[in-house]
């Protein structure tokens, strides 16, 4: 049987090549940045995502990127293990949490799912911030930096430092997403949407629940913490605090806005949500080198006034749960239900005027 | 004969009720059975319990010579003992062609799967035409042929059918009954069918056991039964 092969991945390789080329024509480090939080926040959508289409809603993301990261970076502190192990060692440490918290919470479905994830990842983050090798409530500092690590293949391929390490962090993130999309678009797929629609049938016919339930929180755990991994090392200090709750309720807030329908739903909603956080301290940093008197004005008060940037963020998911019931990816979708609606509406009109006649 | 499936001493309780009390069947292989018995009598769950979606308390059950007595469910299917269960449960916002691949879950053999798929179009024609539409928007009927496709898409070499016939017109139960005894004489797959409906049951079964109260109150072959005194009373109270 055809699939539908070249369906939504066009907007896919446009994406792609924007996130290509774009951090290298705008060559200063604020915009690199960005791009660095935009294509973090896009794994962590996507991978949430995966155990969304099973019927779940998993709160313990933020935390299983803090494992990945913590892991990462405690392995080079102390055991001054270098960066291409500590990274794929923090992704396999957050697949193993992953799976064996994972393993009782298989049997939990929806809001009881949430519930317990949400307390565990409370915990996980509760325990590091208690430990004094992870550096407690200061965070571990002095992590090995990406950028020195990078700094040969950098000069080699004359990019900045900061350009190397985004280039880097958007191959792993691509590798992500290809085994996301895959596994979405295969018999795997498929059989998670029927978990979520009924276990008990999907049961009646032989699938397995317990182990296609642990394969999407798996890879998801996997993605989180080898994107988790990369990132410490990337920012050389990390804390606790950067993967609570608040990390998780945003994953979510992209995963939501963006619309789940889709495997680009996510992707979008990070963009944007993330260019909305991020605009402030980006034009602040912008204006220092700005001539324009008006842009640094407006770039100042931009910055005085991020305070409200969660408003902002909460605005636009009212807009899309009253108006995107698909989300932002859904907007051509409902665009089109709302004219076949209108011109159905028009068509009935016309009749009833005829029959009055 | 052999049989390809023993069910015995089955006895299942939800909680202190008994639901299922010492029921022992046999599916010899190859052939069709039906089990019959008014509302609450126990069907639905003896089939449930076989399969192993609902616990057993007590029994054994064997499958084709080999104790799958604490099999999963999903081991039982890759066996080939497969349900298709009541009232049609099918996954409605998914697409008729992903309803039928989901059915073959636990085979790897692509070839096969192809050559079933192909054998579920030629027995259901409407199932081709209707892709990709979402099982839920279709007919009752259609739903209906959708479970059954789904159940042999696995391989059966055992089709437990849980009351195909529920909320269905009379034509469309014959047509369904019809279906049943082609997939037995195609491909020699054997058939339990559990039913309410007694014509479609004597009408596809050779042999027959008597559900009531979760007890089975007789057997025998369709012509014994449809004489039984007991089974008159089971059924028509009197």
């Amino acid at each position: 049987m055809k699939q539908p092969v070249l369906k939504g991945k066009l907007s896919l390789l446009i994406l792609c090549v924007l996130f290509f080329v774009l951090p290298l024509a705008l060559n200063s480090r604020s915009w690199v940045d960005l791009f660095i939080t935009i294509v973090v926040n896009m794994v962590g959508a996507v991978a949430l995502r995966l155990i969304v289409i099973s019927g779940n809603l998993s709160f313990a993301q933020g935390a299983f990127m803090g494992v990945g990261a913590y892991t990462a970076g405690m392995l080079a502190v102390y055991l001054n293990v270098p960066i291409w192990l500590s990274i794929p060692a923090g992704a396999i440490m957050a697949t193993i949490v992953g799976l064996i918290t994972g393993w009782p919470f298989a049997r939990l479905k929806s809001v009881y799912f949430s519930m317990g994830t949400m307390f565990m990842g409370q915990a996980l983050m509760l325990m590091i911030s208690a430990w004094p090798l992870a550096g407690g409530a200061l965070g571990l500092q002095r992590i090995p930096s990406l950028t020195s690590a990078l700094s040969g293949v950098a000069d080699v391929l004359h990019l900045k430092g900061y350009q190397a390490c985004y280039y880097l962090i958007f191959l792993l993130a691509l590798f992500c997403l290809v085994i996301m999309y895959r596994m979405e678009h295969c018999r795997i797929g498929t059989t998670l949407r029927a978990l979520a629609q009924s276990e008990e049938v999907a049961a009646s016919i032989g699938v397995n629940p317990t182990f296609y339930r642990l394969l999407a929180v798996g890879t998801s755990c996997f993605c989180m913490g080898l994107i988790g991994g990369v990132q410490s090392h990337y920012l050389t200090t990390i804390s606790y605090s950067s993967y609570g709750m608040n990390t998780t309720l945003w994953i979510i807030m992209y995963m939501m806005i963006g619309g789940t329908g889709k495997f680009v739903g996510p992707l979008y909603g990070a963009i944007v949500i993330s260019i909305v956080q991020g605009i402030a301290n980006l034009l602040t940093s912008l204006s220092g080198s700005s001539n324009n008197e008006s842009f640094v004005a407006f770039a100042h008060w931009l910055g005085a006034n991020s305070a409200y940037t969660p408003f902002l963020t909460a605005a636009v998911l009212l807009v899309v749960a009253y108006l995107l019931p698909g989300g932002l990816v859904g907007i051509p979708d409902t665009i089109r239900a709302n004219r076949a609606r209108r011109a159905e509406k028009k068509e009935a009109a016309e009749i009833a005027k005829g029959g009055s006649k | 004969m052999s049989n390809i499936l023993e069910i015995r001493d089955l006895t299942v309780m939800f909680g202190k009720s008994i639901a299922v009390h010492d029921v022992n069947i046999n599916v010899p292989e190859g052939g069709i059975v039906t089990l019959i018995g008014s509302n609450g009598a126990g069907k639905s769950t003896t089939l449930n319990a076989t399969l192993g979606i609902v616990p057993m308390t007590r029994g054994t059950i064997s499958f084709n010579g080999e104790d799958v007595t604490h099999a999963s469910t999903s081991e039982k299917v890759r066996k080939g003992l497969v349900l298709a269960p009541e009232g049609r449960h099918l996954f409605p916002y998914l697409s008729v062609y992903k309803n039928l691949i989901l059915g073959a879950t636990q085979r790897k053999d692509k070839e096969g799967i192809q050559q079933d798929l192909e054998f579920c179009f030629e027995l259901f024609p409407i199932l081709k035409d209707r892709l990709k539409q979402k099982a839920g928007t279709m007919s009752g009927g259609q739903q209906q042929m959708l479970a059954i496709a789904r159940a042999m898409m696995a391989n059966p070499k055992l089709l437990c059918l849980d009351e195909p016939s529920l909320g269905l017109a009379p034509a469309v139960i014959e047509d369904i009954g019809e279906k049943v005894r082609e997939i037995n004489r195609t491909k020699g797959t054997s058939i339990l069918l559990v039913e309410q409906n007694v014509h479609l049951a004597f009408g596809t079964a050779s042999y027959c056991y008597t559900l009531q109260v979760g007890e089975l109150v007789a057997e025998g072959t369709v012509e014994e039964i449809r004489n039984n005194d007991v089974v008159k009373k089971a059924y028509f109270g009197g």
